[in-house]
């Protein structure tokens, strides 16, 4: 572990997770043995009846991520880099966005009728890029899942339509972006809603000819993308390959049997 | 009956009954995203002044969803016992709520039968956190499968080993680190990652082969989809001690679960033909505020009321286990700490005193405006209720689900604060194994999965030559 | 979702052969559009007898008639040669040392299915026996290692399990077959490998001479108290240690032993074998596998496990464990394979292309130049984009000179954007990318067709090679 001078060891490392932490152990290497085939927070050992010093503040460490990804608004500067075209729900700050689901599903009419304006119109492909419940989960991803997709789109042929990046935005802002330019497959990137130390997982849906008026069940979903999990590179590799058979099916979600 | 008051030289009037009881809530997000929450404190508590004075006769013919419509409206009404609804209908509500803080277990235990969700809900919005607690104690609620849950001086839990894969070994590595805390006397409960009739049955087998090997006195159960189960059964796949399902409060918001009434009779039927276990009481259920609306099948009545429907349908089944999955559902239902605790108490009351025996998985999600310190608040007072079980989770990190629940610590910690016990039998068999002391606290051997894995036991197992 | 697959184990023997049909499920449990699938059940449908392994006049296998054999067989068992999705044969014991084994299996394998084959190789043969016998799935439930020792009449195959993962094996001449007897008790073969051994003893066997019962048992005995002591890590004599075939086992105490193989069907707590034993086979298989219970039962050091095989464990480990499954996002062409028998070249220096390209060079060198082979690696380092083009980039140039499929298998999960961008920046080369694979080199894999989304691969490992 990383007891480097001047510094108190790092308990924000996934090895912390790894260590057994009880006292005189049966069996030392059956516990660790048995943390090996799952990654619940066993072999901690005990203070009395509660958690060790080291326990508690790891677990308040992995929460306070979590919630720092849910709660902060999502730094665009690589949004802007990316130069993708930057839309709002009807939600105005992170309050709201957790409260009320509902205006996190739609525009003003005014952003629809811009959306219309400056955008490309019958796309192939339409990439939605949204902040979700971690926008930490997009700047971590983004760059890379964006790049093979494009590589891939290219060698297919396909037309892509203008990528817009939605604040304060749920899955749904997918099917009036879909419906307004008139796009066959559109995939959104959304950050998930964070598990304890992992503030960066990402999903993917995509739907074909994408609507407000379909069920959910019109999503195909690939999710937890981040580095750990599934890597951003292997899910876009994917997302293309799934691109593919949304356009050749002309269908998506549960009707397609991948 | 009276539907408007003055307050402050203000008028508050109100439509109906549903308007009463829906602004009559104490402060929930979700009655705001569903719009019916009272606009203010001043309303609110006018809403409880009008409600206070309305009778137990008035809530009972005005139930939040009608008759005619819903499944879950007329098993609760029919299930009421006139004799008993005779004696107590012209309470008001805030009488029922001094005569359930001011009487004895008994008389208390004596309406239940003449009660419906919606007397239960109102008289809940009526009382405050400390009132839920008081009054929650004197509302014990037995319930036999394998063992006997509810008894005075026990806290129940139950070990919930789940796994973001179901692997079967990462699943009993749980299960042994979970016994060796002394967890797992309400059940062995298992959330599905995979809810496939093989999973669900292997998982089962496993379970109960630990039981059996370690001669533990308790329940197994995964928690599948209620068809799932009733699939394994009717292929004789898997010993099952308990059945479980989700409840919503509505017969709209059942479907969104893929139930209603009529197909859990028919679980209910054959799970008593086909289960494992022993005793009388071999279903469980879980609930949790919210539920209904975010399957729009809330019909315009606030949270805490469908939530009360959800025990209204429970009872049917005479369960084993009821828990509220309190802080599971996410902020737009339940904002933060202070909510989450206030619908712990809540629901936890109304079980009791519908007559379900009640416990809680005292919980939180990242992306509410709670913490460990809210949860730990929670437990203990509900320890303090008499709370039946609360959950059992490694280090209070549920990997599968992507939540926090009270963790191993906190049920050998709880039982330390109260001076209550698990189940007489199953204190007894961890007293064998030297995980518990005679006062049914942790020895210095406890917390060891590895207790499972020594000396000569290693190599036994029928493998031995 | 689940499927299921129709898997064959062929397993020829110095004395026996065998073949089993099991039907391995695979489910796929993902919700999410990126499947997951797994081996969820293995279930051995049939069971041949044991049969005698039909040799030449020369003494080499008889191909024809081991078709027959196989044929029929199949036709027992009610299976049709397209049913089989994947399997394996392996040719155990001395016979894998025969000239013609090879061949065998490759007419074999045309006429057993279009399956996935392993040739032997001592070490993939103590591996699979290991496996069927259960030492691996029992290692899972105990904190210490558990090793099978698979006795056949040629070798002895022994494999060391932790926590369910393969940790050392190797193989010894020691077996039932090494010495041979006539019904007038004339020795009618002697194996040369024990002869150092028999000299060490001071025994009089000689070939052609009567043998003496006494001193089989003493032979017997021996070989028992040898795999006593290998167990235990004491001292072995130079003509004890000669036993071991190319390469000796890894130091640590073998506390918990399982026995398979032919001559394990007589380690029971049973009456003492005499010469009506050793004639009914002709061979001393019985003395040896009684020696082995006296030696093992009678000492509290090492455990003696009850195996859940014991002489079809090799044939079952290869009908039912040699297949992996690859993960699920990978670049395939069916069309391509079966592939099999492809040489393993392990490349390290992926972070910089000219470095690539060099390593590629000096260690595709070794196989000639028109040699299929398939790149092994651990998957880029880092994750990023330009981390995994550099990679790209370095495989393609240092493979541009070759006509042969591009294939890679690697570790990590990256084989589908890996495959996308060799096929991206490539141009027209044909490219397999698979991952959740790990091979070393020295290594040889089998490719079969895809099935439910993954492909089964067949890793020989030859890493306990010295």
């Amino acid at each position: 572990m990383n007891a480097t001078d001047g510094f108190v060891r790092d308990i924000s490392l996934p090895e912390v997770k790894e260590r057994v932490l009880i006292e005189h152990p049966q069996s030392l290497a059956m516990i660790k043995r048995l943390k090996k085939t799952t990654n619940a927070r066993l072999g901690v050992g005990r203070a009395g009846d509660r958690y060790k010093t080291e326990t508690l503040l790891k677990f308040r460490a992995d929460h306070a991520i979590a919630q720092d990804a849910v709660w902060t608004d999502i730094d665009e500067t690589l949004i802007d880099e990316m130069g993708f075209y930057k839309v709002q729900t009807l939600v105005q700050n992170k309050e709201e966005y957790v409260r009320r689901p509902d205006r996190g599903r739609i525009f003003s009419d005014e952003t629809m009728e811009a959306i219309k304006r400056d955008c490309i119109h019958n796309p192939d492909v339409q990439l939605v890029i949204a902040d979700g419940l971690s926008g930490f989960a997009i700047n971590a991803n983004l760059k890379d899942i964006y790049v093979i997709m494009m590589d891939g789109f290219k060698e297919k042929g396909y037309r892509v339509g203008t990528p817009i990046f939605v604040r304060y935005s749920r899955v749904a802002t997918m099917d009036k972006i879909s419906e307004a330019l008139g796009a066959k497959v559109t995939i959104q990137l959304i950050g998930e809603r964070p598990g304890l130390a992992t503030g960066e997982s990402m999903s993917v849906y995509m739907a074909y000819e994408a609507s407000s008026k379909k069920p959910e069940s019109q999503r195909t979903v690939v999710s937890n993308i981040y580095r750990q999990g599934i890597p951003p590179l292997e899910a876009g590799a994917q997302v293309v390959y799934l691109t593919e058979v949304l356009m050749r099916e002309k269908k998506s979600g549960v009707e397609l049997k991948i | 009956m009276k539907l408007k008051t003055n307050l402050f030289g203000q008028t508050y009037s109100f439509n109906d009954v549903k308007e009463v009881l829906a602004k009559a809530n104490e402060e929930k997000s979700g009655d705001m995203l569903a719009g019916i929450a009272a606009s203010g404190n001043v309303e609110r508590v006018a809403a409880k002044v009008v409600l206070a004075d309305m009778t137990l006769k008035d809530l009972r013919e005005n139930p939040v969803v009608s008759y005619e419509e819903d499944d879950i409206t007329r098993a609760d009404q029919d299930a009421v016992s006139d004799t008993v609804y005779q004696q107590i209908k012209g309470y008001t509500v805030g009488e029922f709520r001094e005569f359930l803080l001011r009487e004895p277990p008994e008389k208390l235990r004596a309406v239940r039968p003449g009660l419906t969700a919606e007397m239960v809900a109102g008289v809940t919005k009526l009382m405050s956190n400390m009132d839920l607690v008081y009054a929650a104690r004197k509302l014990p609620v037995e319930a036999t499968c394998n063992t006997t849950i509810g008894r005075p001086g026990t806290l129940s839990s139950r070990l919930q080993p789940n796994h973001a894969t179901d692997n079967p070994a990462g699943i009993m590595a749980s299960v042994m680190e979970g016994i060796s805390y002394g967890v797992g006397d309400a059940v062995i409960g298992l959330n599905p990652a995979v809810d496939t009739i093989d999973s669900v049955a292997s998982i089962l087998r496993e379970f109960d082969a630990f039981m059996q090997k370690w001669q533990i006195p308790t329940q197994n159960c995964v928690l599948a989809h209620v068809t799932t189960q009733m699939k394994v059964l009717e292929k004789n796949l898997a010993p099952m001690d308990l059945m479980f399902q989700s409840l919503a409060g509505s017969e709209t918001a059942s479907r969104a679960f893929g139930i209603n009434v009529s197909l859990m009779d028919e679980a209910y039927a054959i799970m008593r033909e086909k289960k494992n276990s022993a005793g009388e009481n071999f279903m469980y259920f879980e609930t949790g505020q919210g539920s209904e609306l975010s399957s729009d099948g809330h019909h315009g009545a606030d949270q805490l009321v469908m939530e009360a429907r959800c025990y209204a349908f429970a009872k049917r089944y005479h369960p084993f286990l009821v828990n509220t999955v309190v802080g599971f559902i996410g902020p737009e239902y339940l904002y933060d700490g202070r909510q989450m605790i206030r619908a712990g108490l809540e629901d936890h009351f109304m079980g009791k005193l519908t007559g379900i025996p009640m416990g809680c998985d005292v919980c939180y999600t990242n992306h509410m405006r709670a913490d460990q310190n809210d949860l730990e608040n929670l437990a203990m007072m509900l320890a303090m209720a008499d709370c039946n079980y609360i959950m059992g989770i490694p280090g209070g990190d549920d990997v599968m689900l992507m939540y926090q629940t009270t963790s191993y610590h906190d049920v050998a910690s709880l039982r330390r604060l109260t001076g209550k016990k698990p189940i007489d039998e199953f204190a007894r068999r961890m007293q064998e194994l030297e995980i518990l002391d005679e006062a049914g606290n942790l020895t210095a051997k406890a917390g060891d999965p590895s207790l499972f894995f020594t000396g000569n036991e290693t190599l036994s197992g029928g493998m031995a030559v | 979702m689940a499927q299921e697959i129709l898997s064959a184990g062929i397993d020829i023997g110095t004395t026996t052969s065998q073949v089993i049909f099991s039907r391995l499920r695979l489910e796929n449990n993902s919700y999410t559009a990126i499947p997951d699938v797994k081996i969820t059940q293995k279930e051995v449908l049939y069971k041949s007898p044991v049969h005698f392994t039909p040799l030449r006049d020369d003494g080499n296998i008889d191909a024809k008639a081991l078709d027959r054999l196989l044929l029929a067989e199949y036709a027992q068992a009610g299976v049709k040669r397209e049913d089989i999705v994947t399997g394996a044969v392996i040719i155990t014991g001395e016979s894998s040392r025969k000239q013609n084994a090879r061949l065998a299996v490759d007419k074999l394998s045309a006429a057993a299915g279009d399956f996935v084959v392993a040739a032997a190789g001592p070490d993939l043969e103590s591996v699979l026996a290991g496996y069927g016998a259960g030492a691996a799935d029992y290692s899972e439930r105990v904190p210490i290692a558990v090793a099978n020792f698979d006795i056949g009449g040629g070798t002895t195959n022994v494999a060391v399990f932790l926590g369910g993962e393969l940790q050392d094996a190797f193989a010894l001449d020691i077996g039932g077959r090494l010495v041979r007897v006539a019904p007038d008790h004339r020795v009618t073969y002697i194996s040369p490998r024990i002869q150092p051994l028999v000299a060490l003893l001071g025994l009089s066997l000689r070939l052609g001479e009567v043998a003496r019962l006494a001193e089989l048992k003493e032979l017997a005995d021996r070989f028992a108290g040898i795999c006593r002591r290998i167990c235990l890590d004491e001292p072995l004599s130079p003509a004890e240690q000669r036993l071991f075939i190319g390469h000796s086992k890894r130091q640590g105490r073998l506390s918990a032993v399982m026995f398979s193989g032919g001559v394990a069907e007589y380690i029971r707590e049973e009456a003492e074998p005499g010469w009506d034993d050793v004639l009914r086979y002709g061979d001393i298989g019985p003395l040896v596998g009684a020696a082995f219970w006296q030696v093992f039962s009678a000492q509290p050091e090492v455990k003696l496990l009850n195996p859940r095989e014991r002489i079809r464990a090799t044939v079952i480990g290869a009908g039912s464990y040699a297949v992996r499954l690859s993960g699920s996002t990978v670049m395939m062409n069916d069309e391509l394979v079966p592939l099999t028998n492809i040489p393993v070249i392990r490349l390290e220096h992926l972070a910089c292309p000219e470095a690539l390209r060099e390593e590629y060079r000096v260690k595709r060198a070794v196989y000639p130049a028109g040699q299929q082979v398939a790149i092994a690696l651990t998957g880029p380092t880092g994750g990023s984009y330009e981390e995994l083009a550099k990679l790209a980039d370095g495989l393609l140039a240092a493979t541009a000179k070759e006509a042969q499929i591009l294939l890679v298998v690697m570790e990590q999960d990256y084989a589908k954007a890996l495959g996308l961008m060799l096929k991206h920046r490539g141009a027209a080369r044909q490219v397999i990318s698979l991952d959740r694979i790990h091979a070393q080199p020295g290594d040889y894999i089998d490719i079969g067709k895809s099935v439910a989304g993954t492909v089964p691969v067949v890793v020989k490992t030859l890493i306990f090679k010295s």
